[in-house]
Order: structure tokens, then C-alpha cells, then sequence
């Protein structure tokens, strides 16, 4: 975890009060409120449905339980106790007073957080693999690279007022736990044939009304060079992204009319003037930053470790067991999901008691982490077996054990029109329908992983494109419709999902489902056949004729 | 403070006009951000000033032409004009901006909005000041 500097906790603070002394001019109507709306997004304040909304940084998704008891009580003296993870990592508070949004900051910044770029038409906080440093399958861990490429994105002067918003994600392993195909830069931690890291580096990525997966544009940039490229490529996005229609203004509309070849030779031109100055990473630097990412201090595996906790005759515990703890790179060590999927509230929500009750718990059995993921989940990363069957125990008396992740009810869902002004149509209602007529476990461990996700309107910030399972919510003549798509995939191989057919009624999205998922389990070869597989061997029709009759045959 | 203090110059040609008359050396040049960057490079020596205009708020592609300027060695003044606006003039600093125009009492604002910026500077810009870990 990083640990700020003198000169970290200067820019925060500094921030606080640049940005207190800019809402207090508005407020005075010093400030036009255009120009107020820029400054404000810049620090992560929309001004939504039913009041402000400040969106706090969570840098990689990675947060000390001291961090998790700051935003407990955040939410607790400011908001109305609870908030929202969003599958960017961060989290988001619905409720605040403008006025007291200033006072939050100063708050968090003495925990060394911030909302800095957390929206705006600018470099947006980075994300990463939730799993960065544990993973077992993971070549190196992304976590230096985010912090030096977050303290570089930070108040950076050249790229303030970009084209549009710019998001930026790094992998350090081959499963792409982060998304970064559909990211404006992607980086995947790569070796070279010396053995020497770097990044393959993916470009115009992205969801939103045109979803196209990103590009390589190098297969291999040398570490030490990471920052004169992001800054190339930063470069001639400002200068010939579109600025006249804000749907085109993304990075990928760019790469996309000019070509990727023709976008690559660009950056290479811009890239060869600047590589060798001053921002060429000293190996310094990398070390300090990858200092603060050292492994913990693990028990050994003997003292850690107990080969019998598959034999604890708990049935609620075993299931909690196989669905929720991944495997670990340390023996003797697992790694714990905590879905904050739970049916009473919205995808993502946590309430203040739960944040602190996980802060005690990340502290006792997790060298005090905690981390979310862009399926707005947390992780408790450094669980020794011994401690499971406790940790679960304690999970369970905070609502927090539900054994449901990587099923569909493990859904990824914007908050909609409930809360967002950009929304068409509601989603949280679906999310709450869904988890009432699928709450039989058994019957989701039988469907297998699936990839639910639900977006309230074209922005899709639920990422429906990319879900095995895609819900877009659309307004059709007054009515709130939701349109299907299946085989979309966030995996190695991402891929967008193809359009299932007509709009379905809200109060149709249900037995939808229900007619998706019987016809999947109708048609698969045998239980192992992922509903992703059999999508991908027998296409849509089948689906469609399902859900929508024959006639649909020659209408489409 | 500096940035107040150079003053217009007396003539100022906008750049289209200046190719039009094959660019003899001038005063004052003014450029929108749309200009041809690699023509105008090879053109600065015939100007003591290049203006930058900011025709919107959100339009930033003036901090990267004035970037790139600085770093093809250009000497002279560089001016922001337009829609400049005192929350941006440290980050127009920052890039290579020494002089700007405010709109009419801006001014009195300006000073202590400079001086409450956040003066932590974690990246290498045209202010001669390399990067934080350098």
C-alpha cells in the first residue's frame, strides 16, 4: 500500500483548499456556473437527480482499513450512511450538501485521500486488477505502475481540458481482471525476450454508445519509458481530438477515422522527442514506488496454512468456501470475495456499519487491505486458511457472506434513473426483481459464472456490452424498455455482445431472463459448458427464437 | 506580477492573414488551436509573440501548442487570450505561458488564486522544473 510523502500530503491539502476557496466563490456567484461545473467535475462532483454527488478515489481499488473507517464515517456525518462502489474502484456518495463537500475533503485528505480527477474531461483515476500482488497467475504486480502513473495524471497542466474524459488501466496478469480492452490506454505487464518488464500497450478502447475493444499500438515499451509514452499518446489526443460533438470527442473515434497505424505514427513522432528526458523513470523511482507494494509479513505455510478446511461440516460455509475464495500465490494463504451484492439494497452499496465491521475484520485476518473491484465487490486479499472459517463467521453477522460471487446475481448495475441524471430508465428495480426470483443458490451454482450487467442508459456505465448476459435500459415513447444483448465478454479475448432483438417491458425483464437461462440449460453439453461456451458455439438464434417466437426467424 | 506586466504589443496579425503576405517578421502573430503546428514551427523565429486564443472554456488544446512551442526553443512571448479564466492561469504557467489577458476585473482576483495553487508539481513541464522524482 502507498504511503504519502511530505510532498503527496502537500498536493492533497493544497487541493482542499484550491478547491474550498473555488466553491465558496461560486456560492458568492463569482464563478459562472459553467465554469464552476468544470472545476467541480474536476474533483469528482456531479450535480445529480436529487443533490450533489462526490465520487472519492479509491487509486487501484486499493484502501487501508483506516481509509475504509474514513469513509464510514463520511457517509455517516454527511450522507445518509451508506455508499456506493462504482466499477471504476471508487466510491460514491449521493447525498452531501455542496457547502460541505470542502469539509469531506479536508477530512479524507488526513487519510491520505482525495477525489482528485474522479470525473471531468481529464485523466481519470487509474484502475487495476483487484487481485494485483496476490493473484496467482500474475507475472508482476501492477500496483507501482498505477501510483506513478496516478501522481503523473495528477493536476497535470497539458491535460486538464482534454477532448473528453480518459481512463487509463493496467494488468499485471494474462486474466483480465481490469478491463483494459475497453479502456482509452490499456497496459498489460509484459517480459521481453531478456526478461525485462514492460507494457503492451492498447489504445481506444471503450463502452459508451460506440463500444469498441482497444488496439496494440506497441506490442513492447521498455518500463523506464512508460510516462513519455502516456504523455505522447495524451499529446495527440488534445491536439486532434474532436471538440465539436461530445459523442465523438473519445479517444477511440480518433484512432478509429484516422486509422490505428496512421494514430501509432503520430505517437511514435511525438514519443522519439521527449523519451529521453527527464521523464524516462529513473530505476530510483521504481524502487521507492515499488517499495510500499512489498509482500506482508506471511506466517509460514505450516502456521498459516490448515489442509482441512474442506472438511468443516458447515454446508453455508463449504458453499461460502467454493464460490468466494480464490486462490492465493502465497501457500497457506486464500484470497476472499465480499460481494456487495446484497438483495436488499442496490449493486455496490454499503452501509457505515458494514464498512467499519470490514475495517475490524481487514485488520484482525488481512494485514488491514482492502480492495475493490470493477464488478463493485471488495476483497479481503491476505486471508490464512486457519482464519477462514472465523473470517466467515464475521462476514456473515455484517450481511456480508452471501455466497453468491461470480453467479447471476453477482450483477454489475449503474444506479440509473433513481439517481442519475443522464439515466433513460430505471435498473434498480430489475436488479431488485432479479435477486427475488433468483434466490435459490443451488440453482445458480447449477447455471455456472455468469456475467449479468446493467446500464440505465447509452453511457453504460454498467458495461452491459461486455456482460455474457447485457441489459441496456432505453425510453421508448414514455415507457421504459430494456434491450438484450448476449456473448459479450470481459475476459483475455474481449467481446461485445450482439443485440438479442426487440425492447423488452420492464415487466419482462424477469421471465426474460428466465427463457435465456432455460434455453442455455436445455442446449449445453453437460454442466462444465459455460453459458459463455454455448453462446459462443450456437450463436443467437436459438435465443432469440426462445424469447421471441419463431416469427422472429424471418423478421430478422 | 509578471504575467500582468508585458505589455500588448501595438499590432497584432492573425495568422492566416500573416501566411497570406508570406509571414515577414513581426510583432505579434495570433493563432487558434486548430493551426498547423508543424508549419507554425518552422515560422517562430519571424515573431517576438505568439498568441494563443481560447475561443471556449474547455477547449485545451492551447496548453499543448504552447508545450510545444516551448520545447522547439522558442524564446519569445507567449500570450493566452480569449477565454482565459483565473482558475487555469497557474496550469497556463506551467506550460509555457508568460503572459495572458483577463477579462476586464479579473485582476484583482487573479493574485491570491495563484498563490493558493496547489504549488506540489508531480510532472516535468515548460516551466523548467523537472519532475518530482528528478
Amino acid at each position: 500500500m502507498y504511503i504519502y510523502n511530505e510532498i503527496d500530503q502537500q498536493l492533497v491539502d493544497e487541493r482542499v483548499n484550491q478547491f474550498r476557496d473555488q466553491t465558496q466563490r461560486f456560492l458568492k456567484g463569482e464563478i459562472a456556473d459553467d465554469e464552476y461545473r468544470m472545476l467541480r467535475l474536476m474533483n469528482g462532483i456531479y450535480i445529480q437527480r436529487h443533490a450533489p454527488m462526490l465520487r472519492v478515489a479509491v487509486p487501484y481499488g486499493q484502501m487501508t482499513s483506516v481509509q475504509l473507517r474514513a469513509l464510514a464515517k463520511v457517509s455517516r456525518t454527511y450522507d445518509k450512511g451508506y455508499g456506493h462502489f462504482t466499477t471504476r474502484q471508487n466510491i460514491q456518495f449521493n447525498w452531501p450538501e455542496l457547502a460541505q463537500i470542502p469539509d469531506i475533503l479536508a477530512d479524507l485528505a488526513q487519510v491520505q485521500m482525495h477525489a482528485i480527477q474522479t470525473s471531468g474531461a481529464c485523466i481519470r483515476s487509474v484502475t487495476s486488477d483487484p487481485l494485483a500482488g496476490v493473484a496467482a497467475d500474475e507475472l508482476a504486480d501492477s500496483r507501482p505502475w498505477c501510483e506513478i502513473i496516478r501522481q503523473w495524471s495528477s493536476l497535470h497542466p497539458e491535460f486538464a481540458y482534454l477532448p473528453r474524459k480518459f481512463k487509463i488501466a493496467v494488468t499485471g496478469s494474462k486474466a483480465d481482471r481490469a478491463a483494459v480492452q475497453v479502456h482509452d490506454i490499456g497496459l498489460r505487464i509484459v517480459h521481453n525476450i531478456q526478461g525485462e518488464l514492460g507494457f503492451e500497450v492498447l489504445v481506444g478502447g471503450g463502452l459508451g454508445r460506440t463500444p469498441i475493444i482497444g488496439q496494440v499500438i506497441r506490442k513492447y515499451l521498455p518500463a523506464k519509458h512508460l510516462l513519455s509514452y502516456l504523455e505522447a499518446i495524451l499529446r495527440i489526443y488534445n491536439l486532434h481530438g474532436r471538440r465539436d460533438n461530445k459523442y465523438k470527442a473519445r479517444i477511440k473515434i480518433l484512432v478509429k477515422a484516422m486509422g490505428v497505424d496512421a494514430f501509432a505514427q503520430l505517437v511514435e513522432a511525438e514519443w522519439q522527442q521527449i523519451k529521453d528526458t527527464d521523464l524516462q523513470l529513473p530505476e530510483a523511482e521504481i524502487k521507492r514506488v515499488s517499495s510500499h507494494f512489498a509482500k506482508p509479513y506471511y506466517l509460514s505455510e505450516q502456521e498459516a496454512g490448515f489442509t482441512q478446511v474442506n472438511s468443516i461440516v458447515d454446508g453455508d460455509f463449504q458453499r461460502w468456501l467454493t464460490h468466494n475464495v480464490l486462490p492465493h500465490q502465497q501457500p497457506g494463504y486464500r484470497i476472499v470475495m465480499v460481494p456487495l451484492k446484497n438483495p436488499l439494497s442496490p449493486p455496490g452499496d454499503i452501509t457505515h456499519q458494514q464498512m467499519d465491521g470490514l475495517a475490524d475484520l481487514a485488520d484482525q485476518y488481512s494485514f488491514g487491505n482492502v480492495r475493490s473491484t470493477h464488478d463493485q465487490n471488495l476483497v479481503l486479499a491476505y486471508v490464512a486458511e486457519k482464519d477462514l472459517y472465523e473470517l466467515w463467521h464475521g462476514l456473515t453477522d455484517l450481511s456480508l457472506g452471501r455466497a453468491n460471487h461470480g453467479t447471476l446475481t453477482d450483477m454489475i448495475n449503474c444506479p440509473g434513473l433513481d439517481y442519475c441524471s443522464l439515466a433513460n430508465a430505471e435498473t434498480l428495480v430489475l436488479s431488485e426483481r432479479i435477486n427475488e426470483a433468483f434466490d435459490d443458490l443451488d440453482y445458480l451454482y447449477d447455471l455456472g459464472p455468469i456475467e449479468l450487467k446493467i446500464s440505465g442508459c447509452i453511457n453504460a456505465c454498467g458495461h452491459h456490452h461486455i456482460g455474457h448476459i447485457g441489459i441496456l435500459g432505453v425510453e421508448k415513447g414514455g415507457k421504459q424498455v430494456y434491450q438484450f444483448t448476449l456473448g459479450g465478454s470481459d475476459s483475455e479475448a474481449a467481446q461485445l455482445g450482439k443485440t438479442l432483438g426487440r425492447s423488452i417491458a420492464q415487466d419482462q425483464v424477469v421471465a426474460t431472463i428466465t427463457i435465456i437461462l432455460n434455453t442455455y440449460l436445455a442446449l449445453r453439453h453437460g454442466n462444465d459448458e459455460t453459458f459463455a461456451q454455448v453462446v459462443q458455439r450456437i450463436g443467437l438464434l436459438p435465443f432469440k427464437e426462445a424469447v421471441y417466437g419463431t416469427a422472429q426467424k424471418t423478421a430478422a | 506580477m509578471e504575467l500582468l506586466k508585458k505589455p500588448q504589443p501595438s499590432i497584432v496579425i492573425d495568422y492566416d492573414d500573416w501566411l497570406a503576405i508570406d509571414a515577414p517578421q513581426v510583432e505579434a502573430v495570433k493563432v487558434i488551436a486548430s493551426v498547423d503546428i508543424a508549419q507554425l514551427l518552422n515560422l517562430i523565429t519571424r515573431t517576438d509573440e505568439i498568441q494563443i486564443e481560447f475561443s471556449a472554456f474547455a477547449d485545451g488544446r492551447g496548453f499543448s501548442i504552447a508545450r510545444i512551442l516551448r520545447r522547439a526553443g522558442y524564446g519569445g512571448v507567449i500570450r493566452a487570450v480569449g477565454d482565459v479564466a483565473v482558475d487555469r492561469v497557474a496550469y497556463m504557467q506551467r506550460v509555457g505561458f508568460d503572459a495572458i489577458e483577463l477579462k476586464d476585473g479579473e485582476e484583482a482576483t487573479l493574485l491570491p488564486r495563484l498563490l493558493g495553487h496547489v504549488k506540489v508539481k508531480y510532472q516535468l513541464s515548460s516551466d523548467g522544473l523537472g519532475p518530482v522524482y528528478a
